[in-house]
């Protein structure tokens, strides 16, 4: 059974219920689930504009969420600057959490990488755009910092790979899992070859210019919840289609090593686009007139999902809901500058605006509310 | 009164005391609040770097208005796209722009790839003899790149860090 | 003998009439006619009352930023004869175009000295200064600093100064006289100097409170040309440890890169917070 709010519910989830939140500003994007008995776990991050703060440690906030004992699992799911906005402030503050992240990140590869833009052992020049380093170095920092203090009631970190199960609670009889579906083990040979062209090389002429950010999205992290009997919920994270079949979504659809229950709730990937489609997953993975949320992403060429996206995904479900953000308005500045401005510029789209929730609560007996909190809205 | 050329003369020591812009005081007795404002002998005298004031002044006046800090996402054929960071109001958000190549000034068209940094100011000048003219200019950031020795440092901090994390017990993969 | 500031400077009969009201009359007054109060320069827009009856003027800016000079100035030991224009641009550090109108006044063994438009470069024996007034460059100079100090690594350097000077033009006179009576006020003085006295500097001084070893200095000016103005020349000042010398020209060029910015944030905050204090207290 499924149910749609007009806004989102602000007292705590029950303890039996899941939830699962996502947040979008435009760029970027984080998503924060209950799995039972104030269990939270937290994946990737992104800023409220507001409040300045992780959106996730702000609404956990707002909800009385003791985030530094309740939060047990933050998943960064790859390093790119848009998904990991605020997660170094997340990963100090859940002291209890056990932090996730691809394999290609703890090689000597990525590590030098960050090194030379973030400094991981002495200081060094800092970017303003940083693609997400400064937040990645902090938050090796805060893991090896726990690491060498013996923390021994949970493990201060872990490694997600394909076919992989991160969490696992048995508590009053209802199990609860959380699975890593990627990356293959393909793609992280392909991402430590792409970090591996990011270490700078050393030259008396050229100059310094910020980290590109990466063009592949084929070391995220697919995310595959179940709880209980009756809900399982996909999280696509920014995962693309390849044409290899040993990376992307087809190797996951033809794992016979993941859980194979079909999920009714599915969080879309890489904000809709065509390069993250593959129809399989609808047809092999999820049910039939699923519950399908997404972000968009305001930038590049054009912001996605199109309106050609949005289209081919109404075809799968009418329950299509997006944190979208309607076109901010541009800040004003001096009557000169905006004038100087109008003569340069031949296009200005403001990035990261007004932060949208899309919030799901699902009971046992797999019954579904929806609220949203504006700009987020259904397709 | 000095002149830049009489301050330094040839031989002069590596610890010559520059000039200082305050005349001495006489040293205090029993001065022990090294918080409070402190007055000092003349040995006692740090040495200071600033300018010194004999300096002639920079020719012209620049009213800044506007500031931006860019960086180049994207480069087609006549112009390119660049996130622009507000650096003069500081809460505004960044915004994706598209520029027009023309805009670059032609030392600087070298420079246009990929990530580099620009800096693009608004403002009027006043200069001796050319009135106030208001001013858009964008200019690429020139800063020297990693020498051989500091990637040679992060590959060994990258070592570290991946044997630490290896070896640790509760690491599975 | 420079006539004492009035306090207030208020010229409208209807602040005159709310300022001789009760505290309730006061509040009454403010609440029914907030259209009748007009904006000027000259009259605070924001009241509040004080035990005393005084009214003090906040939210409100007597002075503005009329120029200021940026300067990046290392104490240690150079050559001076390498600094031409030519160099810079031979090393990519500024374009051939920016050398075009230089004014290369000197380049000898003891001393160089030249301008562009927006940089002005002097180097002596033991000290080296790189200036701007053009604020739009600030972040320019910082780089130029990072990239020459990157190429010579070699060179002993024992003190790093990221200078800002800053002139406000202040409103009025009266506001002018104000700040002086406040940093240096006058009854110190008058038994010793009975004719007139006036502030013309004063300088302060504080350890840094980051972990660089160094100071802050203050020196605070007046200034009267065509407006009266107040000059803040603040010296944000790094020891270097020379017997380390190899080491810390590694990191003499990474804290030029993340301590400048808030060099200069710091400076104007420093600068306009003591303007606002002498002005209001």
């Amino acid at each position: 059974m499924r149910s749609f709010l007009e806004s989102i519910q602000v007292a705590p989830p029950r303890r039996d219920e899941l939830e699962v939140s996502l947040f979008g500003p435009g760029i970027g994007e984080c998503i924060v689930v209950h799995m039972g008995e104030n269990q939270w776990i937290i994946i990737d991050s992104c800023i409220d504009s507001m409040t300045k703060t992780p959106a996730a440690l702000h609404y956990l906030d707002q909800l009385g969420v003791n985030a530094a004992d309740n939060v047990k699992l933050f998943v960064i799911s790859h390093w790119h600057s848009d998904h990991i906005r605020g997660a170094s402030e997340i990963a100090r503050t859940c002291a209890a959490a056990t932090i996730c992240f691809s394999e290609a990140l703890l090689k000597e590869e990525f590590f030098a990488l960050i090194d030379c833009y973030a400094g991981l052992k002495n200081p060094v020049l800092v970017d303003r755009n940083r693609s997400g380093v400064c937040e990645i170095a902090s938050i090796i920092k805060t893991i090896k910092g726990r690491c060498e203090k013996g923390v021994v009631s949970f493990q201060p970190f872990n490694l997600a790979s394909a076919d992989k199960r991160l969490y696992l609670n048995n508590q009053f009889s209802i199990k609860r899992e959380i699975w890593s579906l990627s990356p293959s083990p393909s793609a992280v040979v392909n991402s430590l070859t792409e970090i591996r062209r990011l270490i700078p090389t050393p030259s008396d002429n050229e100059i310094r210019k910020v980290i590109p950010i990466p063009t592949k999205n084929d070391n995220a992290i697919v995310l595959f919840i179940k709880y209980g009997e009756l809900v399982n919920i996909l999280l696509g994270s920014d995962l693309e289609e390849t044409t290899d079949p040993l990376t992307g979504w087809s190797v996951i659809v033809d794992s016979l090593n993941r859980p194979q229950s079909k999920s009714m709730l599915f969080k879309i990937p890489h904000h809709g686009s065509k390069n993250a489609h593959n129809h399989m997953v609808w047809d092999r993975m999820i049910e039939s007139e699923p519950t399908a949320i997404l972000t968009t992403k305001i930038g590049g060429i054009s912001s996605i999902p199109k309106e050609s996206d949005i289209k081919r995904l109404r075809k799968y479900t009418s329950n299509l809901f997006s944190t979208l953000d309607p076109r901010t308005k541009l800040p004003k500045r001096e009557r000169t500058v905006e004038k100087t401005i109008k003569g340069v510029l031949k296009k200005r789209i403001p990035l990261g605006g007004t932060i949208g929730q899309i919030q799901i609560r699902i009971d046992l007996n797999s019954s579904l509310r929806i609220g949203l909190k504006a700009p987020a809205t259904k397709l | 009164m000095n002149t830049a050329a009489g301050l330094s003369t040839a031989g002069e020591s590596f610890d010559e005391k520059p000039e200082y812009l305050i005349p001495p005081q006489i040293l205090v007795e029993n001065q022990k609040d090294s918080e409070s404002i402190q007055t000092l002998a003349i040995g006692d005298l740090p040495k200071l770097a600033v300018a010194p004031p004999y300096l002639s002044p920079l020719k012209g006046k620049f009213k800044l208005l506007q500031l931006w800090e860019g960086r180049v996402v994207d480069i087609r054929n006549q112009e390119f796209d660049a996130i622009i960071t507000d650096k003069t109001n500081t809460d505004f958000p960044d915004e994706l722009v598209t520029i027009d190549k023309n805009e670059i000034a032609p030392d600087d068209l070298p420079l246009l790839r990929l990530g580099t940094v620009f800096y693009w100011s608004v403002g009027y000048l006043d200069y001796p003899g050319r009135g106030r003219v208001r001013e858009s200019k964008m200019r690429f950031r020139r800063l020297k790149g990693w020498t051989q020795k500091e990637v040679e440092q992060a590959r060994r901090v990258g070592k570290e860090f991946a044997k630490f994390f290896r070896e640790y017990p509760g690491c599975s993969s | 003998m420079i006539p004492a500031p009035r306090r207030h400077p208020c010229p409208s009969a209807a602040y005159n009439i709310w300022k001789n009201f009760s505290l309730t009359h006061n509040v009454l007054f403010v609440i029914l006619t907030p259209r009748t109060r007009k904006k000027t320069s000259s009259l605070p827009y924001i009241h509040r009352r004080t035990c005393s009856r005084e009214f003090k003027n906040i939210g409100m800016e007597y002075f503005s930023r009329e120029s200021e000079e940026a300067s990046i100035v290392l104490v240690g030991s150079f050559n001076p004869a390498i600094f031409h224009p030519e160099w810079f641009v031979s090393h990519e550090l500024i374009p051939q175009d920016d050398i075009k109108d230089a004014n290369v006044e000197i380049v000898h063994q003891d001393l160089s000295k030249f301008s562009l438009q927006w940089l002005g470069i002097d180097v002596l024996r033991n000290k080296f200064i790189a200036r701007t007034h053009d604020p739009s460059n600030f972040s320019a100079l910082k780089d130029l600093m990072f990239s020459v100090f990157k190429i010579l690594y070699h060179t002993p350097i024992s003190q790093l100064g990221m200078n800002l000077i800053t002139i406000y033009r202040i409103d009025t006179e009266e506001i002018w006289h104000k700040i002086g009576d406040t940093l240096v006020p006058k009854n110190i003085w008058e038994e010793s100097l009975p004719k007139r006295i006036g502030m013309t500097s004063v300088a302060v001084q504080s350890p840094r409170q980051d972990s660089l070893d160094g100071f802050i200095r203050v020196i605070v000016s007046s200034v009267r040309s065509e407006f009266y103005g107040v000059s803040f020349n603040i010296n944000s000042h790094v020891e270097l440890n020379a017997k380390q010398h190899k080491e810390t020209k590694y990191e003499l060029t990474e804290i030029i890169a993340q301590y400048w910015e808030p060099a200069l944030r710091v400076a104007r905050e420093i600068s306009e917070r003591i303007l606002r204090k002498a002005i209001d207290t």
